[in-house]
């Protein structure tokens, strides 16, 4: 390609449109190009969007030529140490969620069917986690998606993986501490079906719970609708990607 | 110059990104223990007077103080956190938190070896040492609540504690040094200092690292005759005199420290250190093996307890016994451990070592090889598949010699080359060059394969100097090379009748196992 500059970019997948041969990425800085933002990028292979999800990191290259860009190399970003396999009977993106119940901070029993029709963001945590990178974070996130998105029907749910220690009372004091309002819900007892379901993978570790971290979209139809793995994001990427599903869009 | 260090440390540091210890003592909490603690049995006796108006808080700090001379920092961090709860008030229970919380409280050459592993690294429990640290400063500056040596005590924790002190470790000695000067004489100052200046000895010529590691030698043996029921003072003789020329001088604190306590697996695992390395096999593995009974009761009453260091603990059991000659018992704890499973992060990192289950997989690869069980080793169903570089390159290693030890050299060199494609795959995997003891691995494999060829004084060659290569590995405990390589260069020389090499070669592997079984009989000891 002539008087092509390319770039490297790292992004979370926010929409990925096969037809129109496009993937909507929220990007970190491109470094001598642009700052952080939401756009679409045309890929120059169809094929790559194949297997692409929303919430899914992606690093790819970004060629820009005199008249239009165009994405390549796409590739989803493991971790060093390889990724955490899932569960079986993890829910592909556009499954339903099955109706689970389980009991919220003030100990009352919650149908996860009673979400149906509104936008439900889930991730898991406990409470005791020491490492700020991990639960403190995604709490945050959350505390952030409160703030930004109050006005809107978004639902927010943190399920601890530590249903033992987290007890409703222990939720409760922990929804005080993030000043979690009624949009905000904390969900201990028999989690482990939901986190199979949802792809959580977690487990008992030398003086701590290990655990994958994941963050759930669901959308209004009650199916998954993106996935973003781990905590190594940025809240305005999990905006964009709760924004999208608000506003409707696939 | 080569530091005496502990099992997995430089091994769980090849790793894994995060250290979360070398299993040779349980791991620090992350989270914090929940309360409420229990006065247990068979801690140890220790007392440190502190300024309390509750006798009960004072039982529980001594409880905590014997918990952290046997490294067990979780429990001594729920003992000095009950101490607390019931004297909010007195500084010394958040001394006792910031002393342990860190999960720093061990022999400072473990410190510097990690610290130059991996760099100064501060877990995320380190936070709350600190926090700790600093209420004990406030707690002691109100008016009665803290005598002049307690303020010293807490003054020098603090000293260590501070985020922005460039030499923790040498500020916490100046302020044990400064304690000691105002009050000479006081045990647990004594015990602390010896603690934070050990340096250990090099391999593998067993001279002092530094003045420390001869200082801390000179301040335990006064302190047995001053202390001697103190279990600290033990367990801390066991550290400072282990690799050392006089390893054996800490026999009787061995046999004293598991009577003192009876009740802590690292207090019983400890001895078993010092007697397997001065030929003491049966009593290694009557240390190791009770370590591993009260282990197992730990682990099934906390969910969090973990299994690294009942890995370390049964991995070094199975090594004495292969040691020792008892094969059926080896192979025993070999599999007691290869039950485990892995968690899912441990199977999904890249290369691993210091999970129960890899530390059984080797366990039964040291004792397949040392047995030079060769059927077993071709068998394939003794030593499962461990999906990962290194441990595919050990198992290809072994079987590389047992097709060159059964005359099948074509195949032998079939082996060879899938160990080297299993390192190829490991440096890819990994971004690290390749262990050092699979590079001894890969020396002593040509010498097996020279002899296979018939081409034995080349073999014996490649053996002396893969026998060297072998002595100068880091010092591991158990070893990370199955057994040394003196035994079967040996037993090559005695095949090619060469006498005198065949002794050397013996007089080199008892030099470094003492009464290793798989040396025959007559040859005369090293020492």
């Amino acid at each position: 390609m002539l008087f092509a500059k390319s770039y490297a970019v790292d992004g979370i997948v926010v929409a990925v449109d096969p037809a129109a041969r496009t993937m909507l990425v929220s990007h970190r800085e491109i470094a001598k190009y642009m700052s952080a933002m939401m756009m679409p990028f045309r890929v120059e292979d169809a094929e790559e969007l194949k297997g692409l999800h929303p919430g899914e990191r992606v690093r790819f290259e970004l060629v820009v030529l005199k008249d239009r860009t165009v994405a390549r190399h796409i590739r989803p970003t493991g971790q060093a140490d390889g990724a955490i396999p899932p569960p079986a009977g993890k829910l592909e993106i556009g499954a339903e969620l099955p109706d689970f119940v389980l009991t919220d901070q003030n100990g009352r029993a919650v149908h996860t069917s009673a979400w149906r029709g509104k936008v439900v963001a889930i991730d898991f945590i406990y409470t005791r986690c020491p490492l700020p990178d991990v639960c403190p974070r995604l709490s945050a996130n959350f505390a952030m998606l409160q703030r930004k998105f109050a006005e809107t029907d978004l639902v927010l749910v943190s399920v601890t993986v530590d249903p033992d220690y987290d007890t409703p009372k222990v939720l409760t004091e922990y929804a005080r501490r993030w000043a979690a309002g009624p949009q905000w819900t904390f969900l201990t007892g028999d989690v482990a079906p939901l986190a199979k379901a949802l792809g959580e993978v977690y487990w008992a570790d030398e003086g701590s719970i290990g655990h994958n971290s994941t963050t759930t979209i669901i959308g209004r139809d009650g199916r998954v609708a993106a996935v973003l793995d781990g905590s190594n994001f940025r809240v305005d990427q999990l905006a964009h990607v709760v924004r999208q599903k608000l506003e409707g869009h696939r | 110059m080569r530091l005496t260090i502990f099992l997995s440390m430089v091994l769980a540091a090849a790793a894994q990104q995060q250290p979360k210890g070398d299993n040779c003592a349980p791991p620090p909490s992350a989270l914090a223990p929940t309360l409420p603690a229990k006065i247990l049995p068979g801690m140890g006796t220790v007392h440190l007077a502190i300024t309390t108006s509750s006798p009960e808080a004072q039982q529980f700090f001594d409880q905590g103080v014997a918990q952290m001379h046997s490294f067990w920092a979780r429990e001594a961090e729920r003992s000095f956190l009950q101490a607390a709860a019931l004297d909010p008030d007195a500084p010394m229970p958040y001394w006792g938190v910031a002393m342990v919380a860190g999960g720093d409280w061990r022999p400072r050459f473990q410190i510097d070896t990690l610290d130059a592993f991996f760099g100064r690294s501060v877990p995320p429990a380190m936070a709350r040492a600190r926090a700790a640290a600093k209420k004990a400063v406030e707690l002691s500056a109100a008016p009665g609540k803290a005598s002049d040596l307690e303020k010293m005590y807490i003054a020098a924790v603090a000293a260590r504690r501070d985020a922005n002190e460039k030499d923790p470790e040498e500020a916490f000695v100046k302020g044990m040094r400064a304690l000691l000067a105002a009050h000479p004489g006081e045990v647990e100052a004594e015990l602390d200092l010896a603690l934070m200046i050990m340096r250990g000895f090099t391999t593998p010529d067993k001279k002092p690292v530094a003045a420390g590691s001869t200082e801390a030698v000179a301040i335990l043996r006064g302190l047995l005759v001053k202390a001697p029921e103190h279990p600290g003072v033990h367990h801390y003789v066991i550290h400072g005199f282990e690799g050392s020329t006089f390893a054996k001088d800490a026999w009787p604190s061995c046999e004293k420290y598991s009577q003192l306590v009876t009740n802590i697996p690292h207090a019983l695992h400890m001895p078993g250190h010092i007697y397997s390395q001065t030929g003491r096999w049966s009593d290694a593995e009557k240390a190791f093996a009770d370590a591993a009974v009260n282990e197992r009761k730990w682990m099934a009453q906390e969910k969090l307890y973990g299994d690294g260091h009942h890995g370390h603990n049964v991995h070094y059991l199975a090594t004495a016994y292969s040691f020792e000659g008892r094969y059926d018992d080896a192979i025993e704890a070999a599999k007691e451990l290869l039950g485990f499973k892995e968690n899912p992060a441990q199977m999904a990192a890249a290369d691993g070592v210091g999970t129960a289950h890899a530390q059984g997989w080797f366990a039964m690869l040291r004792t397949l090889v040392q047995f030079e069980k060769w059927n077993e080793i071709l068998g394939d169903e003794m030593l499962p598949v461990l999906p990962r570089a290194r441990q595919e390159a050990w198992r290809h290693w072994a079987k590389a010699l047992a097709y060159a030890n059964t005359g099948d050299a074509a195949k032998a060199h079939d082996e060879a080359g899938r160990f080297d494609a299993a390192l190829a795959d490991y440096r890819a995997k990994t971004h690290r060059a390749n262990p050092t003891e699979l590079e001894v691995a890969r020396q002593e494999m040509s010498a097996h394969l020279e002899m296979a060829a018939g081409h034995m004084d080349k073999a014996l060659k490649l053996f002396e100097q893969a026998s060297k290569a072998e002595r100068r590995l880091v010092y591991t405990e158990p070893p990370y090379y199955p057994r040394p390589v003196a035994e079967p260069w040996g037993r090559a020389a005695v095949k090619s009748g060469k006498a005198s090499v065949s002794a050397r070669a013996f007089k080199i592997a008892l030099e470094q196992y003492p009464k290793d079984a798989h040396v025959p009989s007559g040859t005369a000891e090293a020492r």
